[in-house]
Formats: structure tokens, C-alpha cells, sequence
């Protein structure tokens, strides 16, 4: 009997066995899919049930723990994308391994088959395991954590989702690594091509990061880390994103909005990675046609690429040697630093160089071959230095022009609430994502003239001279275009008040930049919060109640932050005490909000809370002030602090007289709290004043208090130096 | 009938195939000799479609091959190193072949493997060298295609497997028209089994020639004659391709037919004169050492 007479069962039985022979990874990971899923959800939802047990949970947190629990293993919050690379990874080198032997060659493409119906057939049988073995043991996860009741419909289409995006994830790392195997000649080559396709733009972008924060005086920290085509990127980036999804709270798998909410965070990046899957595989389909049985047992064989791979590698490694040297020398960093880092990235250059060339060749005697491609990455790596160095590109001088900018905001990342719900925190909370400030005119002649006074501040650091010279802030325009600039600057003490009065005063302004405005999430957790209290500060004393009510108290300090705060009014104020709320059981929050002395309707509530207590210290409150000059001998209001070659012993004082604890009194401010509009370039920081008040005035031992410049008491100046 | 025109195909800075135009007839069984790295095992992966030469044509029954299923499914390749997959038996690489020729017979394949004592159940794995090459002969032949290209296959096997295989070619031959290309280094291999001779050397054809074409267009004469001039009379007028003198025995291999050389030598009344028969290897240094070679250096070790 020939094969013309196979029956369909023998021809399929036939084709199982050459997956079972040729396919044999898919038996290693099986059983990993199998744990992962099965057990995963038996152990996770049975600890919930455990938990529920010993706690005394109430039915329906015991229901929304299971569903998170399985959510958890097949939703979002899934942890198998590590696996599906792994599977990716491994079964695109299985299955396209036989290109880096010859006799595996021969076998293969000596059968009556075409080189295109053979990477077809490798990527059918590829994908079709994996999708059997992912959603067969998903399926059976599923039908398990049904029987256990941790199901519903959030955690199906979280699932559904989440299935679609690990397909996605796969197609797009095998494709990735067939296109390494397309472009080598050797297993160990593919797999380190394989490494660097993964990582490298993400260490470009890095690079690119951290080289502007060296170069350029503007540049912001706050400007957002932005990879493209990283799946690897794409996906622990998501995966955080998801974890720390704002406005969800602990009933994120009950709340029928999660699953979109989900969707949108993640789009753009999903995206991203469909689109490197589909660059790799159109890659595969043109390298595959190119091509040749003969480059089995070569490194790179073909020539333009391996020249690619060579300049790019020893560049990137030549400018990671720069930031390296940056690191290394950070805290003694000085402009003339500049020249040893250019010389230490052509010299790092240069030996990747060599590395790459003995790896690709797998021969140390071909060391300083293919000087070309060295030169050309020395010149990519220098060209880089001179444009960030020489600021070529104009980033510290680019203000965009007023039509193309949509909004603007002055971004503070100063968060009144720390919120913690297990694995879920606030700490992405920011300004940018509210504040729209729409006289961009205005905020543009401010950012100017910050950015000249940053460019200015920066020099003064790298020559080692650090001081105060105005209000040091991110700006971030939002382009009509969509893209998004940031910069840091200094925005200078008295220099543009008028402008930053119209900027500060606006609601724009201040219903972005304070979170109390945003507060939906506390507001929500405080319904059910029974482990809470509201404390008031101020410099020395504390009261705290737990009869209150927070959104009573929210709305009074948005009508006061609304009314009253102003650029004008706090440029010489500080604030008068701090008001703490604090939540401590299932969520933990923890809020501080400043209190000006024209907060009134906060200040009312506070004493219909009877918290409230007055700051302000009369001379019958004081027993004693403790002044302590910190430079004797010196005048820091005439010469800077870092002129002083011989730093002193500093110097106390104390004054026990009425008349002198009067004239001290009018002349300090507690600077106990934060007002970041205040001018600290008018305190006197040589002088410190300790008050020790009476015991029926304040619990505290002592309060700090900092003098104003010029008013420093002619006795207090003649006694301490 | 498979055709070869022109063929090249460079490896970096080496010609491994240079201008080579060979034909093979259908039914004949040819034989690819050279030494390591003449090109041999480059042509049969031209031929099987696995390497696409840079320039030439390859026509397979007036077809081209490369990348063509429909042709490719005439021809089986065993490889010098062939590839089994990763702990199969014989019985496994039979189904898989199964799946692949359409032709393939698994019944005659077990036959077989039981008549030269393989165990199909064992795993390749574990086969010394030449169970190795008898497997691959045997599912070659067991595929049914029209062409057989067999890269050093001969190499490892026993005397009494070679004869074997070669009544296996033979009854393949005479049954179904079975065409067998057998690449070799050692010409002494394919003595017995070739029709057609192809000799390689640094990529290119030196010789393409029937065998028993070369050995009926050329004699080997030992003879003795009475003086030299007698001598040179008897061989005036004849091809005379090498000459040899041991005192007064003289030996010559001529170009010619037998009777041509007869009557020659007769016409020169020799003391004693015999037509001897050629052996393939003289025929090859006879017929080399005329266009420059000496291929006793490199074919015949």
C-alpha cells in the first residue's frame, strides 16, 4: 500500500506524529500552562475561601475576592505573558532551527514542498499549538473556577481579552525571533539577535532619556518615558498601568466600566506590538525569499545587516559608556568631566567593536576587522555627543509658538492624598492629567523667560554654585498636533509676578494642581472608612477628632483654595497650619492640606470641629527664644555661603527679655509648611530662631522658626558673631 | 532525463559549481566522482532543489526544480549526513515519508528492513553508521520517485549490503524505470554499479563519458616486437594515449576499436601481442592524463 491510499485518520495520525517529533517543546510547556492556569485558579480562589474563613468575611467580599482571584490568573492582571514569550521564543527557534544545519536542510527542502509552503506550514503548526494548549487549559481553568463560583462576566471578557493579547503577544515575539533565525546562521546568533530586537529600542530610549537629562538644563524628569515597537516594553508597562488603574478601588472586578477602562489604558501599546509583529513578519516573508541554504553555520551572513548590526551595537554601547562615566562622576560633575566622557565612548566604541567583530566571526583573530563599520559607529557616537552637547537640535531654547499650542499646565506632582488598596496606590497622580490652562500667551512669556534663567541655574550648578533663584517648576504644552513638550524651568523671583498672578489666580490653575478637586475616590472610601480622623497642625500644636464629616470639610476647602489662593496673596505668605486626614483600615489614606490664615470657611470648620488652633504667638506665650547664627562672622545677605573657604562653629543665643523677644517675633516665619509660590530667596537661612513657649501654649519642646532678610535684629546679629 | 546547463554557484569566494553541463539519462545510473569539495554533493543539492545555483538551468524531465513541489516529488535526496527526526525509528520516518511521497511503499519498506535485519521499531539514534545508510537507502527506494540521488551512501556499507542494494537498484531500474545518481569520492566504489560517469575537479566537468562506450573506444595492448622500427610501424596511424617499456615489453592504451587496433598491430608482425581489458580507473588516467590531470592524485587515494 502506497501513501495515495492513506485515510484520513493515518494522514492526520502521520502529521501528529511529525508535530510530536518536530514540535516537541510544546511538551515542556504544557504542563507550565497546565500549573499556571489549573492550579493557579484552585490554589488562588481556595486561599480566598480560606481567608473568608479565618477573617469572617461577609458572602459578597468572599465573591469578589474569588473573581479577583481568578481574574488574577486569566484576566488583565495575568502573569502567563512571561510564559507566552518563552513559547513564542521557543517554538520559532524549534521550528525554524533546521536553517543552521545543513543536513536538516536537506532533509527539509529536498521534499516535495516550497520554502514558502514550509515557513507556512512552521507558523500553522506553530500557532495552532499554542492556541491549543493556552485556551484548552484556560477552558478547563475557567470551567473549574465556574464549580468554585469565581466567575462573571467581567472575568469571561477579561479573559476573552486577555487571550486575544497574549495571541498578539506571541505572534508578535515569534515572528521576532523567525526574523533572527532568518537573519543568522547560528542558534547562538538567533538567540542573542532575538535578546537585542527585544530590548533594543528600550535601550535607545533610555539612552535618549538619560542623555538629555545630562545635556540639557530644560529637560523634565516628568516627560514620559516613551518606548516604541518593545512588546517586552509594551507589556510590563501595560501590566503596571493595570495594577495601578486610578478610580477602579477594590471593587474593580464588580465595576462594569473595568474591562474598558482596561482597554483604553492599554490600546495604544497593544497596538505597538501588533505593529512590530506585523513589521517582523513581513520582514520574515522578504528575508526568507533572500535567503540561502549556504548561510547555515555563518554568524550574520548577510552583509548589510551584519554591517547594521555592527555599527548600532557599538554605538549604543559607546554612549551607554558615556552614562556610565555620567554616573560615575555625578557627584563631582563639572563641564570639564565633558571631555573624558567623549573620549571614553569613542574608546568604548572602539572595543565593542572588536567584541561584536569576534563575536560574529566565533574568531578573536579577526578582532580589529571591519574597521569601516567602527569608524562609522565612532562617528554615530560622536555626532551624538556634539548634537547633545552643543544643543544642535535646540532643545533648550524651543518655546513653542503660541498657535500650536492647545493648553498648558505647570505640573506638580505635590499629592495631597496618599491612597494604598492592596496593589493599587495613587502615585501617578499628577497635575498634567487635569490642569488645562488656556492662556497660553501668558504662559508662554513666563516659560520664556524660565528657560533662560534654568540655563543659567544649571551652569551655576555645574560650577558647583547652588542657590535660590526663583521658582523651579515643569511646564508641559500640549500641541495642537497631539504631541506633548515638557521643560523644567526656573521661573525667577519677581521677574514675571503679574503674569504668574493671572496664570495662579485661574480656576484652570487650581482645579488642576490640587487633588482635593479630585477627590471622588476618598470621598467614596471615606462612606465606609471606620478607623478615621482629621487632625489640624500648626507650629506648636496638634488636635485631632473623629467626628467629622470629609466631604463637608473638601467642600469648604475648595470654596477657600477657589476664593482665596492667588499668586499675589501667597507670594509672602506661608501657611498658617496643616490640616491631616487620615484613613487606616481596609484602604489606608493619607491627606494634608495647608491652611492659609484667609481660609476662612476651612478655619470655620475646624472650629465647629473644635480642632482649630490659632498660630500666631504673642510675647506672653514665650518663655524663651534660642537664636543660632550658623556662620559667625559672616553676613550671608551681602556674600554666599559657598564664598566661605573655613565653614565656623555655629553660635546660640537665647533671650528671655520681653522687649527682645518682641522685636524677634516681627522678624521670623515658620517655615514648617510648604507654599511653593512663597519667595524663600527672602528668608535669612545664616539665623535660625527655636521658641520654647509656656506650657499652656504648646506641647512642643521648641518650634524652628526662620528670620526675614533685612530684618534680622541688630542684637541678635552683634550676640552671635 | 535530467539536464544541466551552464551550472554555477559561488560559496563567498569559492566556485563550487563552475560551468558545469552534465545530462542523465532516464534509466541509467550515473556516477558523480571527485574529491572533497569538487562540487558533487552542490550539484545533487541542485538537483534535489535545495540550492538555487546562481546562474545555469536545471530541468528535471524539461522542468525546473527549484522550488517546485510537483518535480521535487520525483526525486529523493539522501544527503551524506542524513537527517532523521529527533528519536524516530525506522518505522516513524516511514510513516512521515508516507505522508510525503505519494508513492511511497511502507509495506515493501518493512519487508525490506527485515531482509537486511533492521529492526523498524529501534531508534535511529541508536544505528551504527551504516544501519544508518541502509535505512535511508531502503526509504529512499521505498518512496517510488523516479529519481534517486544518493550523496557517499555507499560509504560504510558491507560488501555483501552494497550487493544488495545494487540488486535493489537494479530490480528498481528494470521495474519502474528508477534513475540513480551516486555521488562518490572513490571511483573503485562506482565501478560496478555506474553507466555513466561524470568526474568533477574544483567544481567543474572534466569527463562525462558511458562507460562502456570508454571501454570499447579504447584498448590496452601488451605486446613485444623485434626492433623499434617494426615497433613504430605496428602503432603508426593509432591514437596512442599512454606508452609504457619494460625492457622489451612495451604497453599501450589506444584510442581506437578492437579490430582497428588488431589489424594495426598484426600489420607489424609482433613477436607477441595481446588486447587486455581495461579497469574504469585506467580508462580515467588514461583519458584525465590526455586534458592534464593526473587524477591517480586526487580520485583514486
Amino acid at each position: 500500500m502506497t501513501s495515495a491510499n492513506l485515510s484520513l485518520g493515518e494522514k492526520i495520525k502521520n502529521r501528529r506524529t511529525y508535530i510530536n517529533r518536530t514540535l516537541w517543546t510544546s511538551f515542556v510547556v504544557l504542563p507550565f500552562y497546565a500549573a499556571y492556569f489549573i492550579l493557579g485558579v484552585i490554589m488562588l480562589v481556595s486561599r480566598s475561601i480560606n481567608y473568608a474563613n479565618v477573617y469572617h468575611q461577609t458572602q459578597q467580599v468572599l465573591y469578589r475576592e474569588k473573581l479577583a482571584a481568578t481574574a488574577s490568573v486569566v484576566g488583565f492582571r495575568s502573569m502567563v505573558w512571561i510564559l507566552v514569550i518563552g513559547t513564542a521564543v521557543m517554538f520559532a527557534l524549534q521550528g525554524f532551527s533546521y536553517v543552521f544545519n545543513t543536513s536538516q536542510i536537506d532533509f527539509y527542502l529536498s521534499q516535495p514542498t516550497t520554502r514558502a509552503q514550509r515557513i507556512k506550514r512552521n507558523y500553522f503548526n506553530a500557532f495552532g499549538t499554542f492556541l491549543s494548549i493556552y485556551i484548552g487549559t484556560e477552558l478547563i481553568a475557567l470551567i473549574v473556577a465556574a464549580a468554585m463560583g469565581a466567575v462573571n462576566g467581567n472575568v469571561l471578557m477579561s479573559a476573552l481579552i486577555e487571550t486575544v493579547r497574549e495571541f498578539i503577544l506571541f505572534f508578535a515575539f515569534y515572528n521576532m525571533t523567525v526574523l533572527a533565525v532568518m537573519l543568522s546562521g547560528s542558534l547562538p546568533i538567533a538567540i542573542i539577535l532575538t535578546a537585542a530586537f527585544t530590548f533594543v529600542s528600550v535601550i535607545i530610549a533610555g539612552e535618549i532619556a538619560l542623555f538629555k537629562g545630562i545635556f540639557f538644563s530644560t529637560y523634565d524628569s516628568e516627560e514620559p518615558f516613551k518606548v516604541i515597537f518593545s512588546p517586552i516594553y509594551d507589556r510590563v508597562s501595560s501590566m503596571m498601568d493595570i495594577y495601578t488603574l486610578r478610580n477602579v478601588g477594590e471593587n474593580y472586578i464588580l465595576n462594569p466600566g473595568y474591562v474598558r477602562q482596561c482597554i483604553e489604558t492599554i490600546m495604544d501599546r497593544e497596538i505597538d506590538t501588533v505593529v512590530v509583529g506585523v513589521i517582523a513578519f513581513i520582514a520574515v516573508l522578504i528575508f526568507s525569499r533572500l535567503r540561502r541554504t549556504e548561510w547555515a553555520g555563518k554568524s550574520i551572513p548577510l552583509r548589510p545587516f551584519r554591517w547594521f548590526i555592527k555599527v548600532l551595537g557599538s554605538a549604543i554601547i559607546g554612549i551607554g559608556s558615556g552614562l556610565f562615566v555620567f554616573e560615575l562622576y555625578s557627584s563631582v560633575w563639572n563641564s570639564r568631566l565633558y571631555v573624558m566622557m567623549c573620549v571614553v565612548m569613542i574608546l568604548a566604541t572602539i572595543f565593542a567593536g572588536c567584541v561584536i567583530e569576534v563575536i560574529m566571526e566565533g574568531n578573536i583573530r579577526r578582532m580589529f576587522k571591519g574597521v569601516a563599520q567602527t569608524v562609522m559607529a565612532i562617528a554615530i557616537v560622536v555626532l551624538v555627543f556634539v548634537i547633545y552637547k552643543g544643543d544642535l537640535l535646540g532643545f533648550d531654547s524651543y518655546v513653542p509658538a503660541a498657535s500650536k499650542v492647545e493648553s498648558c499646565a505647570i505640573i506638580s506632582s505635590d499629592r495631597t492624598f496618599h491612597f494604598f488598596h492592596g496593589y493599587y496606590g495613587n502615585s501617578d497622580f499628577s497635575s498634567k492629567d487635569y490642569m488645562e490652562i488656556k492662556d497660553v500667551d501668558t504662559f508662554i512669556e513666563i516659560a520664556r523667560v524660565g528657560m533662560d534663567a534654568q540655563k543659567i541655574t544649571r551652569i551655576n550648578e555645574q560650577a558647583g554654585r547652588y542657590s535660590s533663584t526663583g521658582y523651579q517648576v515643569s511646564v508641559l504644552y500640549r500641541l495642537k498636533n497631539g504631541r506633548d513638550v515638557y521643560r523644567y524651568i526656573t521661573i525667577p523671583y519677581d521677574a514675571v509676578d503679574e503674569q504668574l498672578n493671572k496664570i495662579v489666580s485661574s480656576d484652570e490653575y487650581k482645579t488642576g494642581c490640587f487633588e482635593v478637586f479630585h477627590d471622588d475616590y476618598v470621598r467614596e472610601a471615606d462612606k465606609t472608612a471606620v478607623n478615621r480622623s482629621l487632625g489640624y497642625n500648626t507650629s506648636l500644636d496638634s488636635q485631632e477628632t473623629q467626628n467629622f464629616d470629609y466631604t463637608e470639610f473638601s467642600d469648604a476647602y475648595r470654596k477657600d483654595i477657589l476664593a482665596y489662593y492667588s499668586f499675589d496673596s501667597m507670594k509672602n505668605k506661608m501657611p498658617v497650619g496643616q490640616i491631616e486626614y487620615e484613613v487606616n483600615d481596609e484602604n489606608y489614606i493619607y491627606g494634608t492640606f495647608e491652611v492659609y490664615d484667609t481660609y476662612t470657611n476651612t478655619i470655620d470648620l475646624l472650629k465647629k470641629y473644635g480642632i482649630y488652633l490659632d498660630s500666631t504667638i504673642t510675647v506672653s506665650d514665650v518663655r524663651k527664644i534660642t537664636v543660632t547664627n550658623y556662620y559667625p562672622g559672616y553676613d550671608l545677605e551681602k556674600i554666599d555661603y559657598q564664598d566661605i573657604e573655613e565653614y565656623p562653629d555655629s553660635k546660640e543665643m537665647s533671650y528671655t527679655d520681653e522687649k527682645q523677644i518682641e522685636e524677634i517675633l516681627g522678624s521670623i516665619i515658620s517655615t514648617d509648611y510648604y507654599n511653593p509660590w512663597y519667595n524663600y530667596n527672602n528668608n535669612n537661612e545664616q539665623y535660625s530662631a527655636q521658641i520654647y513657649t509656656t506650657e499652656d501654649r504648646s506641647k512642643y519642646a521648641g518650634s524652628y522658626y526662620t528670620f526675614i532678610k533685612g530684618q534680622v535684629p541688630d542684637f541678635v546679629v552683634a550676640d552671635t558673631n | 532525463m535530467i539536464e544541466l546547463l551552464d551550472l554555477m554557484k559561488d560559496f563567498d569566494e569559492v566556485k563550487a559549481v563552475n560551468n558545469v553541463s552534465l545530462n542523465v539519462l532516464d534509466g541509467e545510473v550515473f556516477g558523480l566522482v571527485g574529491t572533497n569539495g569538487a562540487g558533487k554533493s552542490t550539484i545533487l543539492r541542485i538537483i534535489s532543489g535545495v540550492i538555487k545555483p546562481d546562474s545555469g538551468i536545471v530541468l528535471i524531465d524539461k522542468r525546473p526544480v527549484y522550488d517546485n513541489p510537483e518535480v521535487k516529488s520525483d526525486i529523493f535526496y539522501i544527503s551524506d549526513d542524513q537527517y532523521f527526526l529527533p528519536a524516530s525509528t525506522p518505522d516513524e520516518m516511514a510513516n512521515y515519508y508516507e505522508g510525503i511521497y505519494k508513492n511511497f511503499d511502507k509495506l515493501r519498506f518493512h519487508k525490506l528492513c527485515s531482509g537486511f535485519g533492521l529492526d523498524t521499531k529501534r531508534r535511529i539514534s541508536t544505528f551504527s553508521k551504516g544501519m544508518k545508510k541502509q535505512v535511508s537507502i531502503l526509504l529512499g527506494l521505498c518512496a517510488g520517485t523516479k529519481y534517486l540521488l544518493c550523496d557517499e551512501t555507499f560509504d560504510g556499507l558491507d560488501p555483501v549490503v552494497r550487493q544488495g542494494v545494487k540488486s535493489l537498484f537494479a530490480g528498481d531500474m528494470a521495474d519502474r524505470g528508477l534513475t540513480p545518481i551516486i555521488a562518490s569520492h572513490n571511483l573503485r566504489e562506482l565501478e560496478d554499479i555506474c553507466d555513466h560517469i561524470g568526474l568533477l575537479h574544483q567544481g567543474g566537468v572534466i569527463l562525462s563519458e558511458d562507460i562502456e562506450d570508454m571501454k570499447l573506444k579504447m584498448q590496452k595492448v601488451q605486446c613485444v616486437f623485434q626492433n623499434e622500427e617494426e615497433e613504430k610501424a605496428a602503432v603508426e596511424g593509432l591514437e596512442v594515449l599512454l606508452h609504457e617499456r619494460r625492457g622489451r615489453l612495451s604497453t599501450y592504451t589506444i584510442r581506437g576499436e578492437r579490430e582497428e587496433v588488431e589489424a594495426a598491430f598484426k600489420r607489424g608482425n609482433p613477436v607477441f601481442f595481446e588486447v587486455l581489458a581495461l579497469s574504469l580507473e585506467e580508462i580515467f588516467i588514461s583519458e584525465t592524463e590526455v586534458v592534464g590531470y593526473d587524477i591517480r592524485k586526487f580520485v583514486l587515494g
